[in-house]
């Protein structure tokens, strides 16, 4: 395609450009003002100041993260969607971060540290995604319908099991429970296994972008053109849930990145996956870290849940491209 | 290039569709399959294509289980047109086309020129290239079934299945667009099965028929031996007269 590959290429370089520009913005903004020259000195060893440990040590590792998550839900979006076929699925319908949101509070419940509550919300992420896979497939066969149910109707049930433990849970540890449940980043790097998650599956999910164009013309038609089906389904399934998992252990539930980056870039550079996919992930990072620096900049010196960020900023984007759109996002 | 049927028994939810059927359609041949609604001509197709295992029976494509042919091989091998077609995301009239390239691409490259060309022809063909560009949600259902049209044509397959192809299109180009397609791959040696509901269409384009009575009751053979008023007239359990024009025999219902 070599018209499409040009603007393909044009609008990803774009998408890089903006997360760039996203990364300085997350940089420089904040409740310090930073010496850019400090900063230097400090990366070059000569003289370790107060500026370079804010960038350094605070600033840059939550933006990392900020886009590492981004990253991760705006690809497990993208492909929660064409597995369920539904555009109004998110990384978080089949309950995969309602299991892990479950395992995380109890743990915090318990008076766990951070390092093990991230530990037991992989466990709790990875047995829903386990609990789902085996209620969905019933008699051998793996409809999108039963999945999807199968999916909202566990998510409900960890839903009411979080409440519960709200309930029930000393007040002490309430305001934790509430950033988790609400998402929120780190300031810590986000390590080699998410990076490589997120590396992985990218490279995975653009190998497989044309198959992903067909299976969106139906399961059947996808079939006759020589897909084996099942097979795609289920690594989609499991690449998915694996994304939407990390993201959770990384940063908690951040709603909103997951069901409407995938949109957004459909709604500016088309529906083929082979764009969608690296455009999801660029647009969700960036889309992330600059919540990530609005929630440290908007009610300074007060830290908001990055969460709350991506709703406010996110849902006025979306609704504002929706309405200047041509193409119908939802038919 | 041929599609045998032997011993082949298909069921749905009850309904049987044919029984210990021995049957082959071969090269060259246009078959057309008629039936009442609900008589299982779709289900039929889809287990000619693979998609759909039979109850009891094999059927073998090029002498071999179509369920065990490769995948790929299958598709550049087999083609199928369903009687409906979705979208789940935006997606313009070119890219739909050029899915039907799918099993001829290699798996780790996007289409080429030679690809796109193929498409451009083929939508030029259904008279829709001036729409290339346009979103398929924004077409009539002519228009879309003009389009899924070409993307089965660009497949190339030797086996055509095509599931009530005419639904939607207008006199033209059921006659001339879907016709022309149907005579090019009798040429070309192909095998072409329609799906059809309108029997003066199906006995214009083809030169055998299969009539599905229900109840697992089949017909085959010649078309111009194996429709008759009576015939006719049991399978739509409806009285059909015919007419003799200078064109040929027409069939109405009374």
């Amino acid at each position: 395609m070599p018209k499409t590959a040009t603007t393909f290429l044009l609008k990803i370089s774009i998408l890089g450009f903006i997360a760039l520009a996203a990364f300085v913005l997350a940089l420089t903004m904040g409740s310090v003002s930073i010496e850019w020259a400090q900063v230097l000195a400090g990366v070059r060893g000569e003289h370790l100041s107060v500026d370079y440990a804010v960038v350094v040590q605070l600033r840059l590792p939550r933006a990392l993260n900020a886009f590492v998550v981004g990253g991760l839900l705006g690809l497990a979006g993208t492909l929660m969607q064409v597995l369920l076929r539904n555009p109004l699925a998110d990384p978080y319908v089949l309950g995969v971060s309602g299991g892990a949101a479950v395992a995380a509070l109890l743990a915090m419940m318990l008076g766990w540290h951070q390092g093990w509550v991230s530990l037991a919300a992989a466990g709790g992420a990875l047995g829903s995604m386990a609990l789902v896979f085996i209620l969905s497939r019933g008699q051998g066969d793996w409809s999108t319908t039963r999945l999807l149910l199968t999916g909202v109707v566990l998510a409900a049930g960890w839903g009411a099991a979080v409440s519960f433990i709200l309930v029930v849970s000393p007040d002490t540890h309430l305001r934790g429970m509430l950033f988790w449940l609400m998402g929120d980043v780190h300031e810590s790097y986000p390590g080699g296994l998410r990076s490589g998650i997120l590396a992985g599956a990218l490279i995975i999910a653009l190998i497989s972008a044309r198959i992903l164009n067909v299976l969106t013309l139906g399961e059947l038609r996808a079939q006759s053109l020589g897909v084996d089906t099942g097979l795609v389904r289920l690594g989609l399934f499991l690449v998915a849930g694996i994304l939407t998992a990390s993201a959770v252990t990384l940063a908690g539930a951040i709603g909103f990145v997951g069901l409407v980056v995938p949109h957004l870039v459909r709604i500016w550079g088309g529906s083929d996956h082979r764009f969608v996919i690296p455009a999801s992930v660029l647009g969700g990072g960036s889309l992330l870290v600059l919540a990530e620096m609005f929630s440290r900049t908007l009610l300074a010196p007060i830290q908001l849940p990055v969460g709350v960020i991506t709703a406010f900023v996110g849902v006025p984007l979306f609704l504002l491209l929706l309405r200047r759109s041509t193409a119908p996002v939802v038919r | 290039m041929s599609i045998a049927l032997q011993n082949l028994s298909i069921e749905i939810s009850g309904t049987r569709i044919c029984q210990g059927l021995d049957l082959e359609f071969s090269t060259g041949q246009v078959w057309c399959v008629l039936g009442c609604n609900g008589v299982g001509k779709t289900t039929l197709l889809k287990t000619l294509a693979g998609l759909r295992p039979p109850n009891s029976g094999n059927v073998r494509l090029n002498g071999r289980p179509v369920q065990r042919v490769a995948r790929r091989q299958r598709a550049q091998q087999l083609s199928i047109l369903f009687q409906d077609s979705e979208t789940l995301f935006p997606t313009t009239v070119l890219e739909t086309v050029l899915t039907g390239r799918h099993p001829w691409i290699n798996p780790l490259r996007g289409e080429s020129a030679h690809d796109r060309d193929k498409a451009m022809a083929a939508l030029e063909r259904v008279g829709m290239a001036h729409l290339a560009e346009r979103s398929m949600s924004s077409l009539s259902g002519g228009e879309r079934r003009r389009v899924d049209l070409a993307a089965v044509f660009v497949q190339e397959s030797e086996c055509v299945l095509l599931d009530e192809p005419g639904n939607h299109l207008d006199m033209h180009h059921q006659v001339a667009v879907l016709g022309g397609m149907v005579q090019q791959w009798k040429s070309q040696g192909g095998l072409v099965i329609l799906v059809m509901h309108d029997v003066n269409l199906a006995l214009r384009f083809s030169d055998h028929l299969l009539l599905l009575f229900g109840d697992g009751e089949v017909e085959h053979g010649p078309a111009q031996a194996i429709a008759t008023e009576t015939t006719l007239t049991r399978l739509y359990r409806h009285r059909m007269m015919s007419l003799d024009a200078p064109q040929g025999r027409w069939y109405l219902p009374a």
